[in-house]
């Protein structure tokens, strides 16, 4: 961190949404208040202390995060601030110049961005999401002029295409090249989409970067509905993503106060309407033809291709779909240079990556790594590694499309390319890492649970193949697995993959199959000895206290919510499997893994 | 054209055909479970998934258009493994109840889990377990059966353009029914059912009462409406269980509507008569077929001699056929050697459009009717039109009709008013006014513009002619009635009209020569005058001849008043042609025996015992159409269209609009998609859900005049005072109230006119 330059004092508060519900907004108002009182220290009443909203910096986990600019100072970020910590933080820090340092950030909090780059977070936690002066200041909409001024329809879409940005909704299918088959299609009306459907489980990145920087995603998306010819747009965004609309809608109606959406923006020829739709809570709309279905106010099923949306999309006119992601790459890829750009990443997947970093990893959060980084520098120096010194045990890459990869491929880089050859995906950017205490038949069937009950149900290897997996799924974890289970997922599995209709249905199969690539022993110890190596499924566990590992401590009888343990002290623990509910709380929070 | 090889095979195919219109043009069978023909690609069931060679994605042969030498498989290992899969995760939750079930025989599960040697469970069976749903009262709903091909949702969907049905829920929770679970109340057509592949859509009038494979299927041309919708009748020992459909088959493309494919028990009807009835002194006598055609020909010979020739009458009826039409024309001017051959059909407007003109239109206009209701199978190339292609589509009429929700526009206003805006219209069309401008312009820029209109009311007929004298394109479609209509005055049934539209001397005005006691005798083939409006009032004179004959497949309300009742054969019966809205000649072929006689040979036998012979063959009746009457002179009977002389009666001009009386309501008559006539009224079925004619009145209306649906309204039309039930429909217009007008409960209020004012009032108790 550089010194800052303003001579302003300046309060940044992160109002994403893990801030705004760790309590954000209360803490703003405990500095604004603080400010406003009569016992401020004097530097408050001299200068113009501004309280400032930003959005989402990544490491969600700490918040409320505030960071502190004070004049010539280094910036200084405090962890978990809650109102009652403002005071001190205030009297202190900026009326007397020493930081708190038992509340200021550690070195862990610095260390999670060390190998980051962040080029498309750049002003995500910085810029103030709900003021379009301050996103113009940052150099904002000066890539939307320079097209627009500077560069033909063709000469944006070349450069996009030397850049060589894939799409980062997962597919990576390479940008320009999408662009050009829109452009090239017939017709004079055609639309742009913004994919912000954001569903996996675990991801975050898209809420994030609109909730963030709103306008960065606008003015991605009048870059490329210049070089496409659109004139009209959506932002198709989950209702469950309040916090985002109510930003993007405040961010349309300025940008088109302002004359940067609408007829002849900037005083061109060139216009563009944006709206946005919300989504009813289906996660295959995410998916780009039911997307499509979906604004066209009809049931949320995915259509057969061809005719792509490229050729007849929303409501039969050619539509270019793209992810919030690649939209915001965008302005800086415009302003830095394509060649700038393609020196980021590897051969192949130019760029940084966003993941949404959770599970068994210490500091979870958004994180942006440069492309060619590997899962291990990702987990283990960004992510910060393993809690309670568990051992890593694998990772599900891409969500619940993606795979789940051992240690042994940990040093597998992050790119297109070499995740789908694990049997991962790219995909939208979970990541969610598992340690020793985690079944990996229980995680498969997790992932699979999520994907029967979103699946459309149109298609019948995936609405039935994927419910009929999770129930041979079930009955391993209940013990109550065959021989020959494993083939059979194996070969259902592969069937769904190659005959469903939609990516949905086309991945849903993917954890269950790089589970058993991986981890086949753990589903032949649960089908033919019936026993779950990780503790988890609760058929398979005796609950009973191993006399020899036991410590005597006792963690087991206070974390017990039916009082099925009995204990004292200096004694081995003893559990009545009568009144046992099978919670595995025990298990959990046995510090000496005695719980058979 | 395209060249592609499909399992070796190569075919030459036109741009934009699919992988499965090419397999079959090459004689490939790709199986499918979700596609259908009418229907726009869905692509579901991933039954029909073939390999296509430097494609690493398997492809959907229904959905997917064919590349210039794209070299496609169908057989692969790998396809058979999936279509397998596919098929097995169907059966887990289908109840296997084969036995019990209608379907069973015809059913394309069956069928695919023969085919593909499904015969281990490799996954536990589930089977589904939900109660069935009767609330419809024709299509009875298993969705434990239910494979969710999505058929029948996108068939009322895209096809019948009324959504009564849809998708429901998600994932393996994912259903087919109505909004909200509502009873399932719809147009009754049939369609979701005639689609649907297994047996979750069963037609309850069929329902446990045979076996497929039992039944002899016999193609016919229904009997019903003018539309011509070619049925497949299946029958077994003389009796018929039910009528389905064939898509490949007629100008229906294996569409019908609900009389057409619910109506059929009525053949099966008990109330139908199996001897003829004479009436002597008031009293009845059951006599057979002999002896009441020889007490006929003695009464008929007594009233000639006594009377003169021109003293007998002969009414034909739309419904019977070509043959019997022009046979019973013959017999009138050259048997009974009288000109009084009467039908209350019209001359004035004639057949022109076909349903390949509307179906390829761009600009329709539905000129003052219910297509949708009068004519169903018309009515739905019309929405098929405004939604597929999409035409532009005007109404004008007096209440919303289906057509609304597919219509770019919709004037409703009442019956007067509706005439005054048709009139704006056309001079807009002319150049000589502004309003409807937008209706007006596209209609003459319009490449295939189409008009429906009424033929029988002389105001529509000088309106359309006046539309297609300013619109060179246009071609018309009048709405005709009955199943025959067209055919019976192209036969010459029609006074002073000899077949072909040649003019014939003039008989006696029929309603003259009734108030005259000119006309002794009458001779009725098929007509049910009980219920005619117009002749209403002469009832009592009809009464009084002295002598009426009368054959009816039904003992009708026209038949109590006969001296001589033959119940006779409805059209599936019988043999012979009926010609449709279009001009289009069809074959009706008979399914099965009654031991009842054909009009044909009622009146070859009544000749005979009068004068001479006339033929009873129908080669041998054909012949002579052919030569008489030149108009089919040269058509095969099957299928053919009639180049007509003329399209509209250019005299009609200056015509008063059908109105009549002054009280405050309008009175417009109703046309109803369940019934068409006298014969839907001995079908059980039908008359469950429609059984008494019902007084349609807007919610306002009903609001002001107190009355709730279900309770009765007097119609006061002059001195005719009547009372009807009601049944509150918010698509009326304010200030019009509908009713049928071809019941013997509802003739009477309409004999003065087509519209009527009348004031209505509550009915007390």
């Amino acid at each position: 961190m550089s010194a800052v330059k303003s001579d302003v004092i300046e309060v940044h508060v992160c109002t994403g949404t893990a801030g705004v519900a760790s309590g954000a907004y209360e803490v703003m108002d405990a500095f604004n208040n603080v400010f406003k009182s009569k016992d401020v220290p004097a530097i408050v009443k001299e200068r113009d202390c501004k309280v400032k909203k930003t959005g989402c910096r990544g490491l969600c986990e700490r918040d409320v995060l505030v960071d502190i600019y004070l004049p010539g100072e280094e910036v200084v970020t405090y962890e978990h601030v809650t109102p009652d910590k403002v005071q001190t933080i205030v009297d202190e820090h900026i009326g007397g110049g020493e930081p708190v340092k038992k509340w200021a950030a550690k070195q862990s909090y610095y260390d999670f961005y060390k190998k980051q780059k962040r080029y498309v977070l750049k002003d995500c936690g910085v810029v103030d999401p709900e003021d379009i002066d301050d996103y113009i200041q940052l150099g904002g909409y000066e890539a939307i002029k320079k097209v627009l001024k500077e560069m033909s329809p063709e000469d944006v879409i070349e450069e996009v295409k030397k850049a060589n940005l894939r799409g980062r909704g997962g597919g990576g299918f390479p940008t320009g090249l999408k662009w050009t088959f829109c452009r090239k299609s017939p017709g004079d009306h055609k639309y742009l989409i913004c994919n912000a459907d954001e569903g996996d489980p675990g991801a975050f990145m898209d809420r994030s970067i609109i909730e963030g920087n709103p306008h960065d995603v606008i003015e991605g998306m009048l870059i490329a509905a210049y070089a496409i010819g659109c004139n009209e747009g959506y932002i198709y965004c989950r209702a469950e993503y309040p916090l985002a609309i109510a930003r993007v809608k405040k961010a349309l109606k300025v940008a088109e106060e302002r004359g940067y959406l609408g007829d002849n923006i900037l005083g061109t020829d060139f216009s563009f309407t944006l709206h946005l739709k919300e989504g009813a809570g289906a996660f295959v709309c995410g998916e780009e033809t039911a997307l499509l279905a979906s604004i066209e106010g009809e049931r949320g099923m995915p259509r057969p291709r061809p005719p792509f949306p490229a050729v007849k999309g929303l409501w039969q006119k050619p539509t270019n779909v793209n992810n919030v992601e690649t939209f915001a790459n965008l302005p800086m890829i415009i302003k830095n240079g394509s060649e700038w750009y393609s020196n980021i990443g590897t051969e192949k997947s130019k760029g940084t990556k966003i993941f949404a970093l959770s599970g068994k990893v210490k500091s979870t959060g958004l994180v942006e790594v440069p492309m060619g980084i590997t899962v291990r520098e990702l987990i283990f120096d960004v992510g910060g590694g393993i809690p309670k010194k568990r051992k890593f045990k694998a990772v599900q890459m891409g969500g619940p499309s993606g795979g789940c990869l051992p240690e042994e491929l940990l040093d597998t880089p992050i790119d297109y390319d070499s995740l789908i050859a694990a049997g991962a995906m790219m995909g939208s950017g979970g990541v969610v890492v598992m340690d020793e205490t985690n079944c990996m038949v229980n995680i498969a069937k997790f992932f699979l649970t999520f994907t029967q009950r979103e699946s459309c149900g149109k298609c019948i290897p995936c609405r039935v193949g994927t419910k009929t997996m999770l129930e041979i799924l079930e009955r391993i974890s209940a013990g109550k697995g065959r021989e020959g289970d494993i083939d059979l997922l194996e070969s259902l599995a592969e069937d769904i993959k190659i005959s469903s209709l939609c990516g949905l249905g086309q991945t849903a199969p993917n954890p269950v199959l790089t589970t058993i690539r991986y981890f086949r022993d753990e589903y032949e110890k649960h089908i033919y000895e019936h026993k779950c190596p990780a503790r988890e499924c609760p058929d398979l566990i005796e609950f009973v206290v191993a006399e020899d590992r036991c410590k005597k401590c006792g963690i087991c009888k206070k974390v017990c919510p039916v009082d099925a343990i009995s204990w004292e002290k200096g004694k081995v623990a003893y559990i009545d499997k009568d009144k046992c509910v099978k919670c595995r709380e025990c298990i959990v929070n046995c510090p000496f893994n005695a719980i058979d | 054209m395209l060249t592609v090889t499909i399992d070796g095979i190569e075919v030459n195919v036109k741009e934009g055909t699919t992988i499965l219109d090419a397999a079959i043009e090459a004689g490939v069978d790709i199986p499918t479970l979700c596609h259908h023909k009418m229907l726009h690609p869905f692509g579901a069931c991933r039954i029909c998934l073939v390999e296509v060679e430097n494609s690493p994605k398997l492809m959907t042969a229904c959905t997917t258009p064919v590349a210039n030498n794209m070299n496609i498989f169908t057989q692969t290992e790998k396809l058979k493994r999936v279509r397998k899969t596919a098929v097995e995760l169907l059966l887990i939750n289908h109840p296997l109840d084969c036995p019990v079930c209608d379907k069973g025989g015809e059913c394309t599960l069956q069928d695919l889990t023969f085919q593909f040697g499904i015969n281990d469970e490799r996954f536990d069976p589930k089977p589904n377990d939900t109660p069935v749903d009767h609330s419809n009262p024709f299509i009875e709903r298993d969705i434990d059966r239910c494979v969710l091909c999505g058929k029948c949702v996108r068939i009322c969907d895209e096809v019948v353009n009324i959504q009564a049905i849809s998708f429901q829920n998600r994932g393996t929770d994912t259903i087919i029914g109505t909004s909200f679970g509502q009873p399932w109340h719809c147009e009754y057509c049939g369609q979701c059912m005639s689609v649907c592949p297994v047996g979750s859509l069963n037609n309850r009038v069929y329902l446990f009462k045979n076996r497929p494979w039992n039944l002899e299927s016999t193609y016919s041309t229904c009997g019903f409406c003018s539309c011509g919708c070619t049925v497949v009748i299946d029958h077994q020992d003389n009796e018929i269980y039910r009528i389905t459909e064939d898509t490949d088959a007629g100008i229906n493309h294996g569409f019908l509507c609900a009389k057409g494919r619910f109506g059929f028990e009525l053949f099966n009807s008990i109330e139908r008569k199996k001897k003829p009835l004479i009436k002597q002194k008031n009293e009845l006598t059951e006599v057979d077929f002999k002896e009441a055609i020889n007490y006929s020909v003695e009464k008929i010979k007594e009233i000639k001699e006594t009377y003169g020739s021109e003293s007998i009458g002969v009414v034909v009826s739309p419904r019977v056929t070509n043959e019997e039409a022009f046979l019973a024309q013959k017999f009138a001017r050259e048997i009974l050697e009288t000109n009084n051959i009467y039908s209350f059909e019209s001359i004035d407007a004639l057949p022109e459009a076909t349903y390949h003109d509307v179906e390829t239109s761009d600009n329709i206009l539905v000129m003052n009717n219910d297509v949708t209701e009068l004519n169903p199978i018309l009515g739905l190339a019309v929405r098929r039109a405004a939604r597929n292609n999409p035409a532009k589509l005007s109404v004008f009429y007096s209440k919303y009709t289906a057509l609304k929700r597919v219509a770019s526009h919709f004037v409703k206003e009442n019956p007067k008013k509706i005439y005054e805006e048709l009139e704006k219209l056309l001079l807009s069309v002319s150049g000589s006014g502004s309003e409807y401008s937008e209706i007006a312009e596209a209609l003459k820029n319009a490449e295939n513009p189409i008009l429906v209109y009424d033929p029988y009311s002389r105001k529509d007929v000088e309106l359309a002619r006046k539309f297609k004298e300013v619109v060179s394109a246009l071609k018309t479609i009048p709405c005709k009635w009955k199943n025959n209509s067209q055919g019976i005055v192209d036969m010459g049934c029609y006074n002073g009209i000899a077949p072909g539209y040649k003019t014939a001397e003039k008989g006696d005005d029929f309603r003259k020569a009734l108030e005259t006691d000119k006309l002794k005798g009458l001779i009725v083939i098929g007509e049910n005058l009980a219920i005619k409006p117009q002749l209403k009032d002469l009832t009592g004179s009809i009464e009084k001849l002295d002598f009426v004959m009368i054959t009816d497949p039904f003992y009708s309300e026209s038949a109590e008043y006969a001296d001589v009742y033959l119940p006779v054969a409805t059209f599936v019966e019988k043999e012979g042609s009926f010609t449709n809205l279009e001009g289009r000649v069809q074959t009706i072929s008979k399914s099965v025996e009654k031991n009842l006689p054909s009009d044909l040979e009622v009146i070859s036998l009544l000749a005979a015992g009068i004068k001479k012979e006339l033929p009873n063959d129908i080669d041998e009746v054909r012949n002579m159409i052919k030569k008489e009457n030149e108009l089919y002179s040269d058509i095969s009977f099957d299928g053919d269209l009639i180049k007509y002389p003329y399209i509209f009666d250019e005299s009609i001009d200056n015509e008063k609009i059908d109105l009549s009386g002054t009280g405050k309501y309008y009175l417009a008559p109703a046309a109803l998609r369940l019934h068409s006539g006298s014969y839907t009224r001995y079908s059980p079925d039908l008359m469950k859900v429609y059984g008494e004619p019902m007084l349609e009145i807007n919610p306002e209306d009903a609001e002001v005049l107190n009355v709730d649906e279900g309770e009765y309204l007097t119609v006061k039309a002059g001195a005719i005072t009547r009372k009807y039930k009601v049944t509150i429909d918010k698509h009326v217009h304010k200030g019009t109230v509908f009713l049928p007008n071809d019941y013997v409960e509802t003739a009477e209020i309409f004999q003065k006119s087509k519209y009527i004012k009348v004031d209505l009032v509550k009915h007390a108790g």
